[in-house]
């Protein structure tokens, strides 16, 4: 009988203990929330786009020409159009990809940037930076010519001629690269 | 058979000496005064983010991440406690969306998931290191370093809640709390190009109990 009115005792006092923890458990305190909505971190674009200067329609291809004789030349041109977000700085040069290092060699060629000329000499020795400015676009003007005198009669040259941005700092962490394609071939002369 | 028994002399002795102790301890002036207009007043818990130079509070909007003047940044707001109770300070994050915005050329090489916008899709927050800074009078101290990542949210009330030492804000002082982000030396490339993150910061002042 008093063995059973001590676990009674003992019952009441961790009902009383676990009501006491558990009302410090859920208690309601007081606090105020304020919200600072809609933070918003966007990356900028990078992109350009080789066009053509009549229609505004992507261009991949520049020279494609055949029978070329010495003297003769041919002129092409292309819209480099800034389509991204952010100004950039950006490289033009030139890989042969096929056909004969002679002829590739002896072909010589003549830019013009929005009709003023920035560059007149050999094909594989054009090396040009421009930067465009956000939305802009600029027109080059090329002229590819076989010098007179040459005697390479049927000969080919495959060429790209690679627009690729390039950053001076080191910084920017976005690039963005476009080829033009070519092939010229002489004729029998 | 010992009598274990305490004898009346024993308690007889107790209570004279309870009787004595009680009359030599007693006051025997006394007076007493009622207050008749007593109230209890409940304190107040009230916090207001400000700007740092005291305008309304402004969020975090950059847009051009990855040009070369657009590589880190940050905030400042400045967290008052205008009530009359001490506060914990709380930071949590909510609605965090990484969105990929479609694609362009360059980005559609390397990157596989192009939808528009592309809820968590896009990959500039994993790319953002976040870092929130307090400073309170001459002290200054980053709290904690993250990134923004999908579910980084969660992950902010969670790291702020395991502080080891919560940030009291006292009544009617106040702090300043900055969020630098940075992606300077995140190893990102095209597949970031247009991408966007949004969240809401959370600020709560919470009352300070039983000494937590």
């Amino acid at each position: 009988m008093k063995h059973e009115k001590r676990s009674w005792l003992r019952i009441g006092l961790f009902v009383f203990l676990l009501a006491v923890v558990l009302a410090r458990a859920t208690d309601a305190d007081l606090s105020d929330l304020e919200i600072l909505p809609a933070n918003s971190l966007k990356a900028t674009t990078l992109d350009f786009a080789n066009q053509e200067t009549a229609t505004g329609q992507n261009k991949s291809l520049l020279f494609s020409l055949a029978g070329l004789i010495p003297g003769g030349f041919q002129v092409e041109s292309v819209r480099i159009s800034n389509q991204g977000k952010m100004a950039f700085t950006y490289q033009t040069f030139v890989e042969q990809t096929a056909g004969n290092s002679e002829l590739c060699v002896a072909l010589n060629l003549k830019v013009l940037r929005n009709w003023q000329s920035i560059y007149d000499g050999p094909l594989l020795g054009l090396a040009l930076s421009s930067e465009l400015s956000e939305a802009s676009s600029e027109d080059l003007v090329l002229a590819l010519s076989l010098p007179a005198g040459s005697g390479l009669a049927n000969n080919t040259c495959g060429f790209s001629l690679k627009f690729k941005t390039f950053d001076e700092t080191g910084l920017v962490k976005f690039s963005d690269e476009e080829i033009l394609q070519s092939q010229v071939s002489t004729g029998s002369f | 058979m010992r009598n274990n028994r305490p004898s009346v002399q024993s308690l007889l002795l107790i209570f004279l000496i309870a009787f004595l102790g009680i009359a030599a301890t007693q006051a025997l002036f006394s007076d007493v005064e009622r207050s008749q207009k007593g109230v209890f007043v409940v304190g107040t818990l009230d916090l207001a983010v400000k700007g740092k130079g005291g305008g309304a509070a402004e969020s975090i909007i950059v847009d051009n991440i990855g040009a070369d003047d657009a590589l880190a940044g940050g905030k400042t707001w400045v967290i008052n406690n205008v009530g009359s109770l001490p506060g914990k300070l709380l930071v949590g994050m909510a609605n965090l969306n990484n969105l990929e915005n479609s694609c362009n050329e360059p980005e559609a090489l390397q990157d596989q998931t192009c939808g528009d916008p592309g809820e968590n899709e896009g990959e500039l927050g994993k790319n953002v290191l976040v870092t929130f800074v307090m400073r309170q009078g001459n002290q200054e101290e980053a709290l904690i370093n993250m990134n923004l990542a999908v579910g980084a949210d969660a992950s902010l009330s969670q790291l702020w809640q395991q502080r080891p030492t919560p940030i009291v804000v006292p009544a009617g002082e106040s702090l300043e709390l900055t969020m630098n982000w940075d992606t300077k030396d995140s190893a990102y490339a095209n597949e970031v190009q247009g991408d966007s993150v949004t969240f809401d910061l959370l600020f709560e002042l919470e009352q300070i109990t039983g000494g937590n």
